[in-house]
């Protein structure tokens, strides 16, 4: 593997189902690169959760490989993906997912605190515009501010990935395009690689490299790696 | 329309299975328990009253000092009397095996409808040398139908053959005195024989004549009377006492002061009493279970209401659809409860009607009760289902229900301080769901605390039972060794003192005397003390001539303080006497005096009952060896033994229902710490798996919720522990007796078994919690 890869997925099969068997993926080979933006863009069933939540080790493959700078996820143990989860990859949900019984400041010190670096949580509350609002509840912010407090709960741990499932699947048109903004502003201040699943074809023109796929498949790819 | 949506709502309860089990589990261990408890207590209750009626308990029992043979007679006359019977009672040393002890031996009519009739157990008539033997006393010491027994009047030896075994009424519990806190099976009984035999062996009858050549019968110094219907027995008492005296009556004792009755009432009394108490609890967080569920299930319903609602479907048969639930919890938990509790009646009532020693008769009494609780429970939880759905139909239109729900308990700001915000952000989650989801915490707390109440008051009664036993064996009582004469024996100088190994020896003269203030009048046991005795612990002094000292039980009833005079009243003899002191005696009453005061007030030189002994290091069993040579001493009972055999008789029946308490309460808290965690995991796995999303383990999420749990434990032994302090003191009311006061103590090492069941039971409850949570899918949940 060449040191621009971060991960290497090659002939990734996912089944749901154990009767009758539904095809989520069917043979999926592709790089992600360090650092790079990269778009998976499908309609709803393409398989591109599927992708992310692998990609993502919260959910293992049927078949394939799945490389992570040379360690394979499929065979891991769940030990090793949970400490995979939490070192190396940044989550960030359609729907949030934030906790509600924390405030802004503390979802995001949740994971600082996880992995020993609370020092850039006050850093980060700003850089995602929410010194106001840091000590409110998810329950009262906006769909926005809570997106932006699950972003910045998702780099606080400064991961090496970080994975959006259609981040902006809940927003408004002018509120996604910010967060859009700030994503790919991380993206490019901390080198981390972003795999951002949407079906959203204007959301794509921001990204270094777009990967488009139908029935589990891959059925095309624009751009290059940064 | 209404079946159709029961069958939507069961199958979203499906999901909360594990709650509506737990609500089951929990009716079922009420009903179980009232049931059981309550069936025991009315089939009890009227086995007695059945056993009491089939052999003819006397309403009324005169002792008299003077025998005659024209007792009935004299009975006859008394005015509302409808029927008599008359007895000779002889207090005898008898050699039983090994052991030589005090028998009461008692004539009696063989008629099937006499006063006090025998209940024949084993064996057959009474042969001409044989007797029967009352069944507590032959198990204790092993006889049967065939053995011999010794009866030692005046040192003959008259050998006898048990014929039988049997009870009768007044002798359910073979009391000796009202101090006695047991049945002092060791060393006394009852036994009963022919007229002829008695009367040869009260001297009365040559050997070889048969009580038939005999016009007349024996002196009878007991006569039983039963009273007319609708006439007062205390009346006749009374008027049998001035009928009955130039028999110089002792005692005239009404049916329910006897000791046996006292007993065996306030026995069956106490079951009745925890029956009406401890199933309430199980009951009370049966229906708070219920209605959390529902509530919850309202809750997670709230869409499809809204929907529902908007589609035109009534609010009455959602409501019906709903009440489901709570129908189905409460008729499963209410069958399942009176079939369990119908076979542990049976089984109590067998086991208690063997430990009162009397046959189980009346009937099955235990119809009602389930059809009580039945009714009781569907009731309740109707109602305990019904609030929250009312609530949620009530106040909404059906577009607020379509509405995301805000949350009424979280603040827009952290509104936390101090300790909260000090806590690493993961327990933050904790603390906050302790202190708003009362929805969540209030169960485990309400079921833990209930849990807690009844282990303590449980465990409680033993700790009563064994200070009680304490006090009077050690405290109150201090002798080694006491030696009940056979007669009485005047006080010569040396009375057993000169005897080997014996330390000191203090005589006691023990009579029953008639004690009447301005408030009214009691029949105790009056006790003569020597001068300078400290055997038994009177307090700070000794009563001196024309004093007396009385129990705390009889100066409540009497109204005495120091310094009031009472008269004193024994066989007829009066005298009037000062009240010195009050002296607090847990187990039976009576009122001490100077032993020569008593003996003159009885027209006896001074003389002793009973000698209590103090050794000084010997082998306690030779000396009961030497002491049984002597022919005046009719048994000898040792502390130790004494105290075992309460230990091992009383306390045995505690322990059974101690235990069976202790595991309902300890189930009961395990299954609502259990069902209430199943429902946090479902309603919290979000949470969970973001946390697990970002890295936690599931064995950390669920130290965590088990770290919660425990807090919550904590929080209900700060709850529980007073409530239950508050509730022994209650029940130390109801356990005590007119023989017992249940003293109001709790040990501290039982409040650590109840902190120590809460614990285990939270724990164990956590225990396949980070399985479930490893089970939780997260990609399902994280698209939600």
């Amino acid at each position: 593997m060449s040191s621009g890869v971060l991960m290497r997925l090659t002939e990734v099969i996912k089944t749901y189902g154990d009767g009758v068997k539904v095809p989520a993926l069917r043979g999926i080979t592709l790089d992600i690169m360090e650092g790079e933006f990269l778009v998976l863009l499908g309609h709803s069933g393409s398989g591109k959760s599927t992708l992310l939540n692998i990609v993502g080790g919260v959910d293992g493959a049927t078949s394939g490989q799945v490389l992570f700078r040379g360690s394979d996820l499929v065979s891991a143990s769940g030990r090793e993906l949970r400490r995979y989860r939490r070192e190396h990859v940044g989550y960030v949900f359609q729907f949030y997912n934030l906790i509600a019984s924390l405030t802004a400041r503390e979802n995001i010190l949740l994971a600082a605190e996880m992995v020993g670096s609370p020092a850039s949580v006050d850093e980060l509350i700003t850089a995602v515009g929410l010194d106001e609002k840091a000590n409110r509840f998810p329950s009262h912010l906006s769909g926005g501010e809570q997106q932006r407090v699950a972003i910045a709960r998702a780099v606080v741990k400064s991961p090496d990935l970080l994975l959006c499932d259609e981040p902006t699947g809940a927003l408004d048109s002018g509120t996604g395009d910010r967060v859009i903004q700030l994503i790919r502003e991380l993206n490019l201040q901390r080198g981390t690689a972003v795999v951002m699943a949407t079906h959203n074809r204007d959301i794509a023109t921001v990204a270094d490299r777009v990967v488009e796929l139908r029935d589990g498949r891959i059925v095309n790819t624009s751009g290059q790696p940064a | 329309m209404t079946w159709l949506l029961i069958r939507r709502l069961l199958r979203a309860s499906w999901r909360v299975r594990g709650q509506v089990f737990v609500a089951v589990a929990v009716v079922m261990l009420g009903v179980s328990a009232l049931v059981a408890l309550g069936g025991s207590y009315r089939q009890l209750a009227a086995s007695r009253d059945a056993f009491y009626a089939r052999y003819r308990i006397a309403d009324i029992t005169v002792n008299t000092l003077v025998g005659s043979h024209d007792a009935r007679d004299l009975a006859n006359g008394i005015p509302g009397v409808e029927r008599t019977a008359a007895r000779l009672v002889l207090p005898l040393s008898a050699n039983v095996g090994e052991a030589r002890l005090m028998l009461e031996v008692r004539t009696f009519e063989p008629e099937a409808d006499s006063l006090n009739a025998l209940h024949l157990y084993e064996g057959s008539g009474l042969l001409e040398s044989g007797i029967y033997v009352e069944r507590n006393f032959a198990r204790h010491h092993g006889l049967e139908v065939g053995d011999s027994v010794e009866l030692l009047p005046d040192s003959e030896v008259v050998r006898l053959t048990v014929s039988g075994i049997v009870g009768s009424p007044d002798v359910v519990y073979t009391m000796r005195t009202i101090q006695d806190i047991a049945p002092p099976l060791d060393g006394f009984g009852v036994a009963y024989v022919g007229e002829a035999t008695a009367r040869r062996i009260a001297g009365e009858l040559p050997e070889g004549a048969s009580a038939r050549s005999v016009l007349v019968g024996p002196e009878y110094n007991q006569i039983l009377l039963a009273v007319d219907n609708g006439v007062r027995v205390s009346e006749v008492a009374e008027d049998a006492e001035e009928h009955l005296s130039s028999l110089r009556p002792t005692r005239v004792i009404k049916n329910r002061d006897l000791l046996s009755d006292i007993v065996l009432r306030n026995n069956i009394d106490q079951i009745g009493a925890v029956a009406a108490v401890f199933p309430m609890m199980f009951v009370v967080v049966a229906l708070m279970l219920i209605y959390v569920l529902i509530a919850r299930l309202v809750e997670a319903q709230r869409r499809e209401l809204g929907v529902l609602l908007a589609l035109g479907v009534g609010h009455a048969p959602l409501m019906l659809s709903f009440m489901a639930i709570p129908v189905l919890i409460g008729g499963l938990g209410a069958v399942a409860g009176v079939l369990l509790g119908e076979r542990l009646a049976t089984l109590a009532v067998s086991f208690y009607a063997s430990y009162f020693n009397m046959p189980v008769m009346g009937g099955v009494q235990s119809v009602g009760t389930p059809w009580l609780a039945i009714m009781l429970i569907l009731v309740t939880c109707l109602f305990a289902g019904a609030l929250p759905v009312r609530h949620m139909l009530a106040v909404q239109v059906p577009i607020d229900l379509l509405r995301p729900h805000t949350p009424t308990a979280s603040k827009e700001t952290d509104t936390l301080g101090g300790v909260v915000r000090r806590l690493p952000v993961r327990w933050r989650i904790s603390a906050r769901s302790l202190l708003r989801n009362h929805r969540r915490s209030r169960p485990v707390v309400l079921g833990s605390v209930a849990s807690i109440v009844l282990i303590v008051c449980s465990v409680f009664i033993l700790d009563g039972m064994d200070y009680l036993m304490r006090a009077h064996f050690s405290e109150f009582n201090r002798q080694d060794v006491t030696v009940v004469f056979t007669e009485m024996q005047e006080i010569g100088a040396g009375l057993l003192s000169d005897e080997p190994h014996v330390a000191r020896a203090e005589p006691i003269l023990e009579l029953p005397v008639r004690v009447t203030s301005t408030q009214g009048s009691q029949t105790v046991v009056g006790t003569g003390v020597s001068p300078g005795a400290h055997l038994l612990d009177l307090g700070d002094r000794l009563p001196g001539p024309g004093e007396v000292i009385v129990s705390e039980r009889l100066a409540e009833e009497l109204f005495l303080t120091p310094g009031d005079w009472v008269t004193v009243d024994v066989a007829g003899n009066t005298s009037e006497f000062r009240v010195v002191a009050r002296v607090t005696q847990l187990v039976g009453t009576g009122a001490y005096f100077p032993i020569e005061s008593l003996s003159e007030l009885a027209d006896i030189p001074p003389s002793a009952t009973k000698a209590l002994l103090e050794t000084s290091g010997a082998d306690i069993a030779s000396l009961r060896t030497s002491l049984m040579t002597n022919p005046a001493i009719g048994t000898v009972e040792l502390r130790e033994e004494q105290r075992d055999l309460f230990r091992n008789t009383y306390m045995g029946a505690l322990y059974v229902f101690v235990g069976m308490a202790a595991f309902f309460a300890f189930t009961m808290g395990f299954l609502v710490v259990f069902g209430t965690t199943s429902i946090d995991l479902i309603e919290r796995a979000a949470d969970f798996v973001i946390l697990k999303t970002i890295g936690y383990s599931a064995g950390e999420i669920a130290r965590q919720m088990t770290i919660e749990n425990l807090v919550l434990s904590v929080e209900s032994m700060l709850m529980g522990m007073p409530l239950a302090v508050l509730m022994a003191w209650q029940l130390s009311g109801v356990f005590g007796t007119d023989i017992l006061s249940m003293p109001f103590v709790i040990y501290p090492r039982t409040m650590v078994i109840a902190a120590g069941a809460s614990v285990a039971f939270t724990v164990l409850a956590q225990a396949r919690n980070g399985w479930e949570i490893e089970q939780q899918g997260m990609t399902g949940q994280l698209a939600e």
